[in-house]
């Protein structure tokens, strides 16, 4: 069973004040989402935040059917399984970070007995011990997205899902956030995330989707997307008995002939390297490809 | 239906708002005022300063509970606050009546600390005046307009919820909540002018009787000279109807907030 399926998701917005122009921010999204880590990429405007919406029930889509551990997304009990994040999340500054995680553990009637030990370990975990009793007002904007993310742990869910969750952190609070999710990703969870912090996504994911203007261009490993966007080769070689190295730079398609030529002659190949593109330029390709 | 936690969190966080100390900062300001308005007033001069300091005890709950609920709301949903919140087992629906009681919650605790800042002022009036009337009769009298102010709040609240969720701009759910108050408070006496005057047409007459039963009557709330006149006697069957007057009402208002509230995109 998909942890989180989409399918033929639209939403269009009515312009104008009388309403009448009508723009579909979303054409039709396809997706399924596995026990995995999956990122979802896109430039500003593509419908990242949109398609995140929609999934958590904020906005109705005009039509499509979204489905969360095969039940459908609005579906209350779903969501106790469930932890979320917005971009640029805000908590209300007048409160303490302890008060904040009190209202989620009452959601949630985690047993008070329980509260301490899971606040301890969690907020030991974004490295926010001892800030809890100060109000979120003095916080500082990577502190406020690391409290929310622990508190997104609180009813130990099965599916995270994340806008931008690097948004706001320095590289530590970076460093922090990646690796509990590579801890969550061991112990099962699935995760889906929206980033624009390509090598994060390319770091961190196992599978990805592209999304440009309303629509999913792409959906694929990391691997096997960067080994499919191989551009070319650098063939490092010598002359048998010499020293010296030689390297020359070669298209995908003129290797194998290439490496036969050497084969022939009085060569051996030291090394051949695959020039891949990173994940980021094949979403600059893609965005460059839509507006072409 | 557990709306407990959205309650308890908009009542920490109100309360802990500089607002709520500013508002009871204002009424003891104005306590003070209403001792030296009275002084220029001819007549009466005990009398006019208590109807003063009750006057202002009034309108200020009333700004208060428009104030806390609008914000409240508002401020979830412009800051994605509301996400935080949504993303939980949380309906719709729990959230909205969360906001309600919190709102509420806060209201009951605005008036029990000013239900003591009025008591003093007024004891403190009749006190410097040598007034005749028994303290306790005073802070008795007091106390049911407490409780009178919060009856109001909870009407006042509920249509404060259905503006916010109604409208786009928090200003402008401010302004209509206010306005819509003073509609309320005003809409008898202009009943009363109308029906017995024969320069109005009888369809603008009719339109007035609609108005004035589809309206909140906030006017029943006002019972400000049965503190201040001794004499005035409030039968206890007059609480226990405005208590169901409010209820039903609030209670309609909410159900149709809820039911636009969930057909909204955020």
């Amino acid at each position: 069973m998909d942890v989180l399926s989409i399918r033929n998701l639209k939403k269009r917005y009515k312009k104008g004040i009388f309403k009448k122009e009508e723009k579909y921010i979303l054409k039709g999204i396809n997706l399924k989402v596995k026990r995995e880590i999956f990122g979802f990429i896109g430039p500003n405007g593509a419908g990242k935040t949109t398609t995140i919406k929609a999934v958590m029930g904020f906005i109705y889509p005009d039509s499509g059917e979204i489905k969360i551990f095969g039940k459908e997304n609005t579906d209350v009990s779903v969501k106790k399984k469930l932890g979320f994040l917005p971009e640029r999340a805000y908590i209300p500054f007048s409160i303490s970070g302890k008060e904040y995680l009190d209202f989620c553990a009452d959601v949630y009637e985690i047993p008070y007995y329980e509260r301490r030990r899971k606040y301890s370990k969690l907020l030991q975990m974004v490295d926010l011990l001892g800030a809890e009793e100060r109000k979120i007002g003095s916080y500082s904007k990577g502190m406020v997205q690391r409290l929310l993310f622990a508190a997104t742990l609180l009813n130990d869910p099965e599916l995270l899902i994340l806008d931008e969750p690097m948004s706001g952190l320095d590289p530590v609070g970076r460093s922090i956030i990646a690796s509990i999710l590579k801890e969550l990703k061991e112990k099962g969870k699935t995760v889906f995330y929206s980033s624009h912090i390509i090598q994060d996504v390319e770091r961190l994911s196992d599978r990805v989707a592209i999304i440009v203007n309303g629509e999913i261009k792409l959906v694929d490993s990391v691997s096997s997307l960067i080994s499919k966007f191989i551009s070319g080769y650098t063939v490092v070689y010598r002359r048998i008995g010499e020293a010296s190295l030689i390297s020359k730079e070669l298209k995908r398609e003129e290797l194998s002939k290439f490496l036969n030529s050497l084969n022939k002659e009085v060569y051996e190949i030291v090394r051949v390297e695959p020039k891949s593109l990173s994940l980021e330029d094949i979403l600059v390709s893609f965005i460059k490809g839509g507006e072409g | 239906m557990n709306f407990w936690p959205v309650a308890k969190l908009t009542f920490t966080e109100s309360v802990k708002e500089r607002f709520f100390l500013g508002m009871l900062f204002i009424e003891v300001i104005l306590i003070f005022f209403s001792y030296y308005l009275s002084e220029l007033a001819a007549g009466d001069t005990v009398k006019v300063a208590m109807d003063f300091t009750l006057t202002f005890y009034f309108f200020l709950t009333a700004l208060f509970i428009v104030m806390v609920t609008v914000s409240t709301i508002f401020r979830d949903i412009s800051e994605k606050f509301i996400y935080l919140v949504l993303s939980k087992p949380i309906k719709r629906e729990t959230y909205l009546l969360g906001k309600f009681m919190g709102s509420l919650m806060t209201l009951t605790f605005f008036l029990l600390v000013s239900f003591f800042i009025v008591s003093i002022g007024i004891l403190g009036i009749s006190h410097f005046s040598h007034l005749v009337v028994p303290h306790v009769i005073l802070v008795e009298r007091i106390f049911v307009l407490t409780i009178t102010l919060f009856f109001m709040g909870m009407l006042l609240s509920s249509f404060s919820i259905l503006f916010s969720v109604f409208f786009t701009s928090q200003t402008l759910a401010t302004v209509v909540a206010i306005l819509f108050f003073l509609s309320g408070l005003e809409l008898s006496s202009v009943k009363e002018i109308a029906l017995s005057s024969k320069y109005v047409s009888s369809l603008n007459k009719l339109l007035i009787k609609i108005f004035y039963y589809v309206f909140p009557n906030f006017s029943l709330y006002d019972i400000k000279s049965y503190v201040v006149h001794v004499q005035v006697i409030l039968p206890p069957i007059y609480l226990i109807l405005i208590f169901f007057y409010t209820l039903i009402y609030t209670a309609a208002v909410i159900f149709i907030s809820n039911w636009l509230f969930s057909r909204r995109d955020l």
